[in-house]
């Protein structure tokens, strides 16, 4: 026993070591663990805080551009307010019923990683709840992944990891999007057969298959299309209409129906 | 020791708030962090020093949402720096000096002492936090990132420490 404790001080270093590397390597490669969701993101209280204080400094410093794009939204709702005329009364009913949004503020953003996370300054208090949709005017920003009381993170569109699915207007085909990693202004359009007939300059709109996004937000545009790749799919690029570098407001989507659909959907797969 | 002690914050800050955030003509990564890595004295056996290093490591992954990278890359680059700041400048030596810096060590034994550990850091980070790590994208982004890191390195050293022994803040 002796002997032992001896052993272990002298190489109390190196097993100090080995077992630190241990540990962080756990961290690193589980993902879904308890401690991060919790404890270690930047949603979390210390670093939530810290975050905003800075981006409230920030914030001064763009006051002039954010106020000309507020103005520019307000200018866009007004416009579709005058022309609501022209749009059936009863689709807009239903819309309004279904989809709510909640504003927050970007407090924490990056573009240069491969998977890449937003932080929000609201969090369970105002309402977020995992797995809800986030928004722009010009598009969809991402996913909610986690959330503490007052801040929570989400996953990118900019995220390898993330995928969404989609339809090209004119046609109705149904796709997937997700990013390959490289320019933050493109992302890949996924699935889509070789008989189907694309053009560029196609617009791509969110499906409300997943019901984390309201149909029919526009996302992009098809930007090139090579056909002669060895696959049954197209290889296309699209050109997002989100700027991820200005990031600033962004609109949470809460869907009031989506408990409502979910159940109806896993009663079919209970039923199988 | 006082003054090393703000510029190793004032580093960490301009990691945590300000370079983090900006990959530079898409290809150069710089990393304050990593000079604090490497100007860090060198302390034989020290375990404290691994539990600091540990604790710097998860508080950088909090801000940078990737929970074990930067704690890893700590540990691995302090235990790699203090076999190799003995290789290339002797015990005797290394216990002596109070600050690993370009005018304690000279230009040629800080150069072989600092590159090597600027490599391992971004091969480090390209392997974990990049996708498919045989490209050339990594490959230039690896080569650019450390040549850039290392004059910025030199850049800083010359502009906030004494040449003399002392290493006092300025």
């Amino acid at each position: 026993m002796y002997n032992l404790l001896r052993i272990l001080g002298v190489y109390k270093y190196s097993i100090t070591f080995w077992f630190l590397l241990f540990s962080s390597v756990l961290l690193l490669l589980n993902n879904n663990s308890f401690l991060k969701s919790y404890y270690f993101n930047s949603s979390n209280m210390i670093a939530g805080k810290v975050l905003s204080s800075r981006n409230s400094i920030i914030n001064y410093f763009n006051l002039k551009s954010k106020n000309h794009q507020l103005l520019e939204e307000n200018r866009y709702l007004i416009e579709k307010y005058m022309n609501l005329d022209s749009i059936k009364i009863f689709e807009i009913d239903s819309l309004e019923n279904r989809y709510k949004l909640i504003s927050a503020v970007v407090i924490n953003n990056s573009i240069n990683k491969k998977k890449n996370y937003i932080t929000l300054n609201i969090g369970s208090i105002h309402g977020i709840e995992e797995g809800m949709g986030v928004i722009t005017r010009n598009g969809i920003v991402g996913k909610i992944k986690y959330v503490s009381g007052n801040f929570s993170t989400l996953i990118s569109l900019l995220n390898t990891k993330y995928f969404v699915s989609t339809l090209i207007k004119k046609t109705n085909t149904l796709s997937s999007i997700n990013w390959n990693g490289d320019n933050p202004d493109q992302t890949k359009l996924l699935y889509v057969p070789k008989h189907v007939k694309v053009e560029v300059g196609d617009s791509i709109m969110t499906s409300s298959y997943n019901s984390i996004y309201p149909k029919g937000i526009l996302i992009g545009t098809i930007q090139s299309i090579n056909k002669y790749i060895n696959s049954n799919f197209y290889d296309i690029d699209i050109k997002l209409f989100q700027n991820f570098y200005n990031l600033s407001t962004v609109y949470v989507v809460l869907d009031t129906q989506k408990n409502e659909k979910i159940l109806l959907e896993l009663k079919n797969t209970n039923a199988r | 020791m006082r003054g090393n002690f703000t510029l190793f914050i004032i580093l960490i800050f301009m990691q945590i708030f300000v370079l983090n955030k900006i990959l530079f003509f898409d290809y150069i990564l710089i990393s304050p962090y990593l000079l604090v890595l490497i100007l860090y004295p060198y302390y034989k056996d020290s375990i404290l020093n691994l539990f600091i290093w540990f604790t710097l490591g998860i508080l950088l992954d909090i801000f940078n949402d990737s929970l074990g990278l930067y704690a890893l890359i700590s540990i691995i680059i302090i235990y790699f720096k203090n076999l190799w700041v003995l290789k290339i400048i002797g015990n005797d030596k290394a216990n002596e000096i109070t600050l690993l810096s370009i005018f304690n060590l000279g230009k040629l034994n800080f150069f072989n002492y600092s590159f090597p550990v600027i490599i391992l850091y971004y091969l480090l980070i390209i392997i974990f936090e990049f996708n498919d790590f045989f490209s050339f994208y990594n490959f230039l982004t690896l080569t650019l990132s450390s040549v850039s890191t290392y004059f910025f390195m030199v850049l800083i050293q010359y502009l906030f420490l004494k040449s003399d022994q002392e290493n006092e803040w300025r």
